[in-house]
Parts: C-alpha cells; sequence; structure tokens
C-alpha cells in the first residue's frame, strides 16, 4: 500500500536548469528525484549559487545553511544527502539506499562513473552529450582503460548514440574501433546492419576477413526479418494507427505526427 | 472596512433585503412602504419606454400599468431556465436583467445608509441549485460586486441562523418555523446538539403539499379552510416534539391572528411564537455579517439543506507524517466547499477518499482507480485532486495528470468519478 505525498505548489521565478537534461526543476521534489535517480550526472560544481537560490526560493533556510556548512567541510555527496534528508521527499529506507549508491559510486572508478552517466544521458535521449561523456572516458589515462572488454563497451555505446541521431557512418567507425578490441561476431553483424541503412550488402572491410560466407548468409537473413518487422514497430506503427482515421482528422494528425518527429529530431542534435 | 452588510431573500414572487448593523448587533429590514410599510418588494422589473431606467417592486407595476414601461417577472425563475426576454425590441438575457434587478434592489440600502460599497452580500434561496448560482454569480459580476463578497444561502440555513442568533432562552429545545407565501408553504425545523464537541445545529426543511392559494383568504369560509388546514399540519408536524419557539413567516401570515385561531392555539401551547416578514434575509444578512467576523458568532457544525453533513478526506504524508487530510468539511456550504490539493504519488494505484458523515463517523471509502495515468516511475507523478458539489449530497472528484514538471510533461488527462454522499 503506497502513500500520496502532499505537494505544495510553489511560485518559483527562477527554476533551476539542469544543463544536462535539459530540464527546469521548479519544486523540492523535482530536486530529490533528480538527485535520487541522476546522482551520476551531478557533478563537485553542484552546491553553487543557483543551487542556493533555488533552495532559497522553496523557503528552505535550515537546508541552505546545512549546504553551507556541509560545503565547507564535506564533499558532494554529504551535501546531496543533506538535501535528501532535509526535504524528506524520500523515506528512511529510501534514504539507507541512497547512502549506498553513494558508497558504491565512491568506490567506483572514474571510468566506471563517467560510464554511468553516459549511459544515463543516452537513456534520457541526450545523444551528444553522452558521445562527450564517452569521449571523456576514451581520453583518461590509459592505466584506466586497461579492460578491453569494458572499453569495447564504450565504444558500442558511443556508435549507439550515433545510430540513434542517424549519423550511420560515424557509428560504423565506432563500432570498427570495437570490434578491434572484442572481435565479436555480434559487432560484425552490427556493422552489417549498419552497412544496409546505408544501403551496402557486406560487413566493412577490416571484419570482412572474420565473416565466412555462411555468417554473412545469417546477417542477411536477420536484417530481411528485422525488416520486416520494423513495418509493425514503433514509429512505423505510430504512423499505420493514422491511417484508419477519417479525413480531414487524418491529415491534421499526421501532420502533427511529422511536428512531433521534427521536433524529436532536433531535440536530439542539440543535446 | 466600512461598507454595507446586506442580506437580500430573493424569491420569485417577492424579495426582501435586510442590512446588518455590527453596532446594533441586529440586521434592519429596509421597508419599501409599497403598502403598509412592508419589506416585501416584488421581484418584478419595468424598464420605461424610450429610456434606459429601470424600475423594480411596486413601481415597476405601476408604471407597467399605466402603460409608460415593459414588465418582466419571475425573474429568479427565468434565470433558472436561463431564459430572456425582449424589451422594445432587444432582447435581455435572465442574468441581464437579473443585474439589473439588483442593481435597483442594492439603491434601496446605499440610499437608506448613505454607502455604496458593499462589504457581503449574502443571498437567501429557496433552492440552490448550481446553474441558478452560477448565474446569480455572474448577474452580481456586472453589478460590481466583487465575488469573494457573495455568499449563498438556502432558506433552512438562514432560518437556522436567525434562530441561533435570538436570545438563547429562544432556543433551548426545538425551534420551528412556518413560511407562508404564493409559491407554496415550508416547515422548517433548528435544533443544537449539545452533547458533541463541536456542538451540532440541525435544521431541515419540509414542503408542505397541504400549501393553498393565498387568495382563499379573501373570504371568511376560505380563511376557516385555511386555518384548518394549518391546524391540522401543527398537529402532525409538532406532536411529541419539545419545542421552545415557532416562528411564521411569509406574507401569508401577514395577519394570522385574525383568521388562524385554532392553529395559533396549538402553536402558543407552552411555546413562544413570533410573527414576522424578514426572517430569511435577517438571517442572510446575519451570515454575511458573520463572514466578515474573524472570528464566528456560531462555533457550530451546521448540518442542512445547503450544507454538507459529511466530511470528504484522504490520507497523505505531510512533512514526513501521514495525516487525514479534509478536503471538504462536514458542515460547511457545498458551493464554497470546492477545494483541491496537489499530491505525488508514492506506489498508489487508487486514490481512495473517505467519506466520514457527521452523524455516525461510520467511513466510507470511494476508490478512483489511477491506472489511466500515464507509466511513469514512482514518485514522478503530480495530481492535482479537485472536490466540487453539485448539491450537498452530490459531490464531482476529478484527478487531474499534472505530470512531474518538465522530467516527465503533464499529459492533462482527467479522470472524473460522481458519486453521492448522505
Amino acid at each position: 500500500m503506497g502513500n500520496l505525498i502532499l505537494s505544495r505548489p510553489l511560485d518559483i521565478k527562477r527554476p533551476y536548469y539542469v544543463q544536462e537534461l535539459g530540464v527546469h526543476l521548479y519544486s523540492a521534489e523535482e530536486l530529490c528525484y533528480y538527485i535520487y535517480h541522476y546522482v551520476t550526472l551531478i557533478d563537485e560544481n553542484f552546491a553553487d549559487e543557483r543551487l542556493l537560490d533555488f533552495i532559497h526560493q522553496l523557503d528552505q533556510p535550515r537546508l541552505e545553511e546545512r549546504i553551507l556548512r556541509t560545503r565547507e567541510q564535506g564533499g558532494l555527496y554529504d551535501i546531496l544527502y543533506v538535501i535528501l534528508q532535509e526535504l524528506r521527499y524520500y523515506s528512511s529506507s529510501d534514504l539507507f539506499q541512497f547512502r549506498r549508491q553513494l558508497e558504491k559510486l565512491s568506490r567506483s572508478s572514474q571510468a566506471e562513473r563517467l560510464r554511468e552517466k553516459g549511459d544515463l544521458l543516452f537513456e534520457r535521449g541526450q545523444y551528444y552529450a553522452a558521445v562527450r561523456t564517452y569521449n571523456q572516458i576514451l581520453d583518461l589515462d590509459s592505466r584506466e582503460l586497461a579492460d578491453a572488454e569494458f572499453v569495447s563497451r564504450i565504444w558500442q555505446n558511443k556508435a549507439a548514440c550515433y545510430a540513434r541521431t542517424e549519423h550511420f557512418e560515424e557509428a560504423l567507425d565506432n563500432l570498427k574501433n570495437a570490434w578491434l578490441l572484442t572481435r565479436s561476431s555480434g559487432l560484425a553483424e552490427k556493422m552489417y546492419a549498419l552497412n544496409r541503412l546505408m544501403g551496402k550488402d557486406e560487413v566493412p572491410e577490416p571484419v570482412k576477413t572474420a565473416v565466412t560466407d555462411d555468417m554473412l548468409e545469417q546477417f542477411r537473413s536477420n536484417w530481411d526479418k528485422r525488416w520486416q518487422l520494423a513495418a509493425y514497430q514503433g514509429k512505423a506503427l505510430e504512423a499505420a494507427a493514422l491511417a484508419d482515421k477519417p479525413e480531414p482528422e487524418r491529415t491534421r494528425a499526421c501532420l502533427e505526427l511529422l511536428y512531433r518527429w521534427k521536433e524529436e529530431y532536433r531535440k536530439k542534435q542539440l543535446s | 472596512m466600512d461598507g454595507l452588510i446586506l442580506g437580500i431573500d430573493l424569491c420569485d414572487t417577492h424579495s426582501q433585503i435586510s442590512v446588518f448593523s455590527p453596532e446594533k448587533g441586529e440586521p434592519e429590514a429596509i421597508l419599501t412602504g409599497e403598502s403598509e410599510n412592508t419589506s416585501l418588494i416584488s421581484t418584478v422589473l419595468c424598464k420605461l419606454k424610450g429610456s434606459d431606467t429601470w424600475l423594480i417592486g411596486y413601481e415597476a407595476y405601476r408604471r407597467a400599468l399605466m402603460g409608460e414601461g415593459t414588465m418582466v417577472d419571475k425573474l429568479v425563475k427565468l434565470l433558472y431556465k436561463n431564459g430572456s426576454a425582449t424589451i422594445e425590441g432587444v432582447r435581455y438575457s435572465a442574468v441581464e436583467l437579473m443585474s439589473h434587478y439588483i442593481e435597483q434592489l442594492l439603491a434601496l440600502p446605499r440610499a437608506a445608509y448613505g454607502q455604496e460599497e458593499v462589504r457581503c452580500l449574502a443571498f437567501s434561496l429557496r433552492e440552490l441549485s448550481p446553474d441558478l448560482l452560477d448565474r446569480l454569480t455572474l448577474a452580481c459580476d456586472a453589478c460590481g460586486i466583487p465575488r469573494s463578497r457573495l455568499r449563498f444561502l438556502s432558506h433552512t440555513e438562514c432560518f437556522a441562523f436567525f434562530a441561533a442568533s435570538r436570545p438563547r432562552e429562544i432556543w433551548p429545545n426545538m425551534v420551528v418555523g412556518f413560511d407562508l407565501n404564493d409559491e407554496g408553504m415550508d416547515y422548517y425545523e433548528m435544533r443544537v446538539l449539545r452533547g458533541r464537541r463541536p456542538q451540532v445545529l440541525e435544521a431541515r426543511r419540509e414542503s408542505l403539499e397541504e400549501a393553498f392559494d393565498l387568495d382563499v383568504l379573501d373570504t371568511a369560509v376560505g380563511e376557516r379552510m385555511a386555518d384548518s388546514i394549518l391546524s391540522s399540519c401543527a398537529d402532525r408536524l409538532l406532536a411529541k416534539k419539545l419545542i421552545s419557539s415557532v416562528f411564521l413567516t411569509g406574507d401569508g401570515f401577514s395577519n394570522v391572528t385574525t383568521w388562524a385561531p385554532e392553529f395559533l392555539k396549538r402553536l402558543c401551547n407552552k411555546r413562544k411564537v413570533f410573527e414576522g416578514q424578514h426572517l430569511f434575509a435577517d438571517g442572510a444578512a446575519i451570515q454575511a455579517y458573520d463572514s466578515t467576523r474573524e472570528e464566528t458568532m456560531f462555533p457550530y457544525v451546521c448540518i442542512c439543506e445547503g450544507r454538507l453533513s459529511s466530511s470528504i478526506s484522504v490520507y497523505a504524508v505531510r512533512d514526513g507524517r501521514n495525516e487525514q487530510l479534509t478536503l471538504a468539511s462536514a458542515g460547511s456550504n457545498w458551493y464554497e466547499a470546492r477545494s483541491s490539493a496537489e499530491f505525488i504519488l508514492d506506489d498508489v494505484q487508487t486514490l481512495e477518499l473517505m467519506i466520514t458523515p457527521f452523524a455516525t463517523q461510520r467511513v466510507e471509502v470511494i476508490p478512483i482507480s489511477l491506472a489511466e495515468l500515464p507509466a511513469r516511475p514512482n514518485k514522478a507523478t503530480r495530481i492535482q485532486v479537485i472536490i466540487s458539489f453539485a448539491s450537498e449530497n452530490h459531490v464531482t472528484a476529478r484527478v487531474v495528470d499534472k505530470g512531474f514538471g518538465e522530467l516527465f510533461p503533464a499529459s492533462g488527462m482527467v479522470i472524473r468519478r460522481d458519486f453521492l454522499i448522505s
């Protein structure tokens, strides 16, 4: 059995802007949610004047004071914990879980923390921000990047970001880098699929020698199946749903859908 | 703060207006001089030909009879039906006509007291319907009276508060009232239940089928018949009840001592009996004054027509503690009891509204499924719960999806549930 949490609407004149997510926060609850779910996006400069101004608008003088005190004595994670504790949006068991998460983050390497951040941005559709984060990992000291599997995963994630923004050439280049580290046949098939999207029925050059004719035939068969299924999934399904509508509603709905897709595309490009 | 504190008893045939005097501590009726210094003002409106002058009451009748203007009557019924009337080729909506009527009605206390400002205006109506009240509000908007200064009360509430404002010796036990006029006959009861904290002021109205046309009082035979009808009503309604006082109101009772000896004999049986014309207007003015005070003169929960007999609440977490949060309180005026609150869903699939009747404290739960709301992570959906009323029994609960800021934009979806409370 859950609970209703009473929410007090406040007239916030200067919402807190979260650049990584491209959203404004307007309430204490949203701030808590952001901290709890996106802790890996938060950097050391979080407790700045902007945050204090926002807390001031939330009419939380005690929290303002505690943040200032913690900023002097503790680190970022202490400040985040203080905020969640003071605003009481999450239960004590939630706070316990959060504390565990912070401890885990403290123990993890910089590369792992950045990968979590990149994955979160990817999930939110912030593809370019995710690419920037993955690049930060690849720029790290080589000692941090000793695990070839881990680095291959980063290249793959970057490739996924490029594929989502329809930059197939860049995606292919990143997958090649990933393949060079692990030589996995799964990656070879992904590269074949990217090539098919660009109108080529082959695997790219460095992979060719590792892919037999039988494997290629299997890739081709899998692609055909996926291509056929694509007509009944995702965006195609959204468009198909409009076909049964009577005119002029159908035209209006199609235009609205196109507008939405354009907006989504623009958002992806700008993120 | 200066300004007139007014109570208007708005009926289809006659209206009355009372002004509360804080200095005297009681309301004073505006006497119109239409006949024998009565406070009755006919609910009619007359527009003089070729001019923008509007008249009400007796003068409206007179000028219309002389052919100097066009008269519209039954203004309350017209407003209820949202009708219209065409005068000199111009169509006037019921709201416009009512606003002219109210404007002219307000001119009376303004002239008598030399004050323009209206600090609070309470209407007393026989029955409260949401459409009627909405249109009456619009008519008052047109008169420039801010909505925050308006109150709408049932005759039952006005009767109850009028009686409760009298000295205590008037109402140690039950107080009853009879209202006899051209529109019918109503019986009222009011009593204070003292065993509870806070005390309960309980009132009810019964529309009497035995009502008769006041024209029967024009003949001696008719008077005897009316006396007989009223006597049998008194026998039926007052039997086995401990009654302290009886109030008679309405123009039907204006000469009751001359034609209803048997009825009065039954009433004046160890009880105080009062006759007066402006009970509802006075009751409305008393309530208007009470609403301007910081502390109420009536520390009771009022359970009657026009007031909620049950509380509506939800359990919600406030500042980390689980509390019962009241959205509408028993005893509040249903028209003013509209409320809303915002909540965040923490693993909640069903909103449970707790209905607690004041009399029994037996809680009924009204579940509202939230399954239709967009799927979001836990604690990332804000809902607005709006409770409104179409009468004291008919509740509409609406749940509006407010999203969760820009993190999860609102869908604007509304889940509506209508239900009845006792």
